[in-house]
């Protein structure tokens, strides 16, 4: 009977307005059609921030539960003196099993997307969040990870055991358990067996807090009116200073929830194209005494929070019922697996990489016809990406380089404000890295 | 060719209409009709349908929502000839997955829908209180009857997002259909 209803229902659904189906298809069409318009240009400040780490891992953090990484042994290094400044390989943040070959690397950028990453900015000093990494750090390898299947797939029973914990933290029970198998029948044979017997979704119910687990990352979101959960501190603050202090004291009161001790604010600013601020990109990591565990952290444990209705709008009647707070933190570090540490080249080096044209980026060519030179270069920092298409979750050097920078192009920006391209070099030896494209295309 | 243009033709009774048409929206009516029927004969009689009904109905109808009538026209064809098969045979493809994923919309075990018109009503009214990127995701699916994996690609989302947001939305609706009193 309810497959009946489920038909009729189906039927029913193509009977609503003609504007939701346009507005459906809206930007399938727009992928379709080339456009080089300043209004196509995606912003990534929040993907820039953590070079595509979205979200936060439990991980080390969760130490007592069943995410924690096993530590199998130290990592061999081709000189262990050189690393044990800043390598503590008896007490690395993640599993890892010595590999004796080292594979090569894909260090290309992923693509298929809208727009290019160019961020608008005053000042740079604005698209600078809080990285640990500084280029007078002695660095001399670096581990790569892989693992974190391009499906996304992940063992429900790994994460049951997440759910569990953080159940028993709340002091509840986990209902309303739900999952979805991936169909291995549905990728190339020698994927499926990657993917057999794994999940994409899982999510389950602990009294007025619903978990969700997907996409490497894990959602605890609380029902109700979000000022009980952030004791009035308001997310969304016009000022860097209020965001952090929010944040920070947000990430300290769940502490335990989250399985860390001590943290760091991360804060990002996003323009328009007209100058106007948009947001914040807002995030905490957590922090450890030991540099290379926060680097880590930084690029594969931050945490978000989000709540609804907005700072802007007070709970009443019409929303109250799906007002919340929500909590957001990556499950990657945890899952992805480290397939050894390979050399790397120092931010000099990879300076040089990028003035003589070596390097991946999504920014087209015409937007710096002149190629890079020095006094375009803003800023560097040390960064993994961890995007779902990649093979490999490798460390690069981003570049934040001023495009856009004659007259003639400053003139269409709004006064002062200037534009800056991501330009990436992989920091690991170029001997080990293959399939490097120079440019990744768009449209 | 733009939308206007096409359907100036068609008032023009111009047989170009058709085959205008068919180059710009036959793969798109094609997949709408594959996913649904999942087998590329009946899925090629479907669109021949479709174009048809185009003819004969334009003039005196003037679409001004052109794809989503085109849309719908395929959808409802897809829909009548699959009602025509046997119970077994319509579970295939995505349309198949589409119903067992509506079924947790449903709440009422006695297979009959209460009002068309209201559950309707409350459709619309649903889908205006959904966040924008929510509908097109809720909308892409039902409607348009896509996969996972083009919705993930047009809304350049991971699949896992895509899953977790239609799973949502269908609690949020049977909530909805529930608190409006409709018996689905």
């Amino acid at each position: 009977m309810k497959e009946k209803s489920s038909e009729r229902l189906f039927e029913l659904i193509g009977e609503i307005d003609n504007e939701y189906l346009d507005e459906a298809l809206s930007d399938a069409e727009n992928i379709k059609s080339k456009s080089d318009s300043r209004r196509t240009i995606r912003i990534f400040a929040s993907l820039a921030a953590a070079a595509a780490v979205m979200v936060i891992a439990l991980s080390t953090a969760l130490a007592h539960n069943s995410l924690k990484p096993n530590i199998i042994a130290p990592s061999p290094t081709k000189d262990p003196e050189q690393n044990s400044a800043f390598i503590d390989y008896d007490n690395l943040p993640f599993e890892y099993t010595p590999k004796t070959d080292l594979e090569k690397l894909n260090g290309g950028l992923e693509n298929g997307g809208m727009g290019f990453e160019g961020m608008f900015a005053y000042d740079i000093s604005e698209l600078i969040g809080n990285n640990p990494w500084r280029e007078d750090i002695k660095i001399t390898e670096l581990p790569v990870f892989t693992g974190y299947n391009r499906y996304h797939a992940f063992s429900k029973d790994k994460y049951m055991g997440l759910f569990e914990d953080i159940s028993a933290k709340l002091g509840g029970e986990l209902t309303d358990i739900y999952y979805d198998y991936i169909n291995p029948d549905y990728f190339p044979p020698e994927d499926r067996e990657l993917v057999a017997d794994k999940v994409t979704v899982l999510s389950a119910n602990v009294g007025n807090a619903k978990l969700e687990a997907h996409d490497g990352a894990c959602t605890i979101e609380f029902k109700g009116d979000p000022d009980v959960y952030t004791d009035g501190y308001k997310l969304n603050n016009d000022d860097r200073a209020s965001n952090e202090e929010a944040y920070l004291y947000l990430a300290n009161k769940y502490s335990d929830l989250l399985g860390y001790d001590s943290f760091a604010a991360d804060m990002i600013e996003d323009y328009s194209i007209y100058g106007e601020k948009l947001s914040t990109n807002k995030s905490v990591y957590p922090t450890s005494d030991d540099p290379f565990t926060s680097l880590m952290y930084y690029n594969f444990c931050k945490v978000r929070f989000s709540a609804y209705p907005t700072d802007r709008e007070e709970v009443n009647s019409l929303n109250s019922a799906n007002s919340y707070f929500s909590i957001h933190f990556s499950t990657k570090l945890s899952s992805l697996e480290c397939c050894g540490f390979y050399p790397t080249i120092t931010a000099e080096k990879a300076r040089q990489l990028l003035l003589s044209g070596d390097y991946v980026t999504t920014v087209p060519e015409d937007r710096y016809p002149d190629g890079i030179s020095e006094e375009m270069i803003e800023h560097v920092e040390l960064v993994y990406r961890t995007n779902q298409t990649l093979t490999h979750s490798l460390p690069y050097y981003r570049f934040l380089v001023e495009i856009e920078n004659t007259p003639a192009a400053k003139e269409s920006l709004p006064e002062g404000m200037k534009l800056y391209g991501a330009f990436y070099v992989p920091a690991i030896e170029p001997e080990y890295i293959e399939n490097v494209e120079t440019e990744v295309r768009f449209n | 060719m733009d939308d206007h243009e096409i359907i100036e033709l068609y008032f023009k009774r111009s047989q170009t209409a058709i085959s205008e048409t068919a180059a710009k929206y036959g793969s798109f009516c094609h997949k709408i009709a594959d996913n649904i029927l999942n087998n590329r004969s009946d899925s090629e009689e479907c669109v021949n349908d479709t174009w048809l009904k185009l003819w004969n109905v334009i003039p005196p109808e003037r679409p001004t929502h052109f794809v989503a009538y085109l849309a719908k026209i395929t959808r409802n064809i897809a829909l009548s000839m699959i009602r025509k098969r046997s119970s077994r045979k319509r579970k295939a493809g995505e349309y198949a997955l589409c119903l067992d994923e509506l079924s947790e919309c449903i709440s009422s075990d006695t297979g009959d829908i209460s009002d068309d018109i209201a559950v309707k009503e409350a459709l619309n009214i649903f889908l205006s209180k959904l966040k924008p990127e929510q509908r097109r995701i809720f909308v892409l699916r039902y409607l348009y009857v896509m996969s996972i994996l083009e919705i993930s690609k047009i809304m350049e989302m991971s699949e896992g997002s895509i899953k977790m947001t239609l799973m949502r939305t269908r609690q949020d609706l049977r909530e909805h259909l529930l608190k409006e009193g409709i018996e689905v």
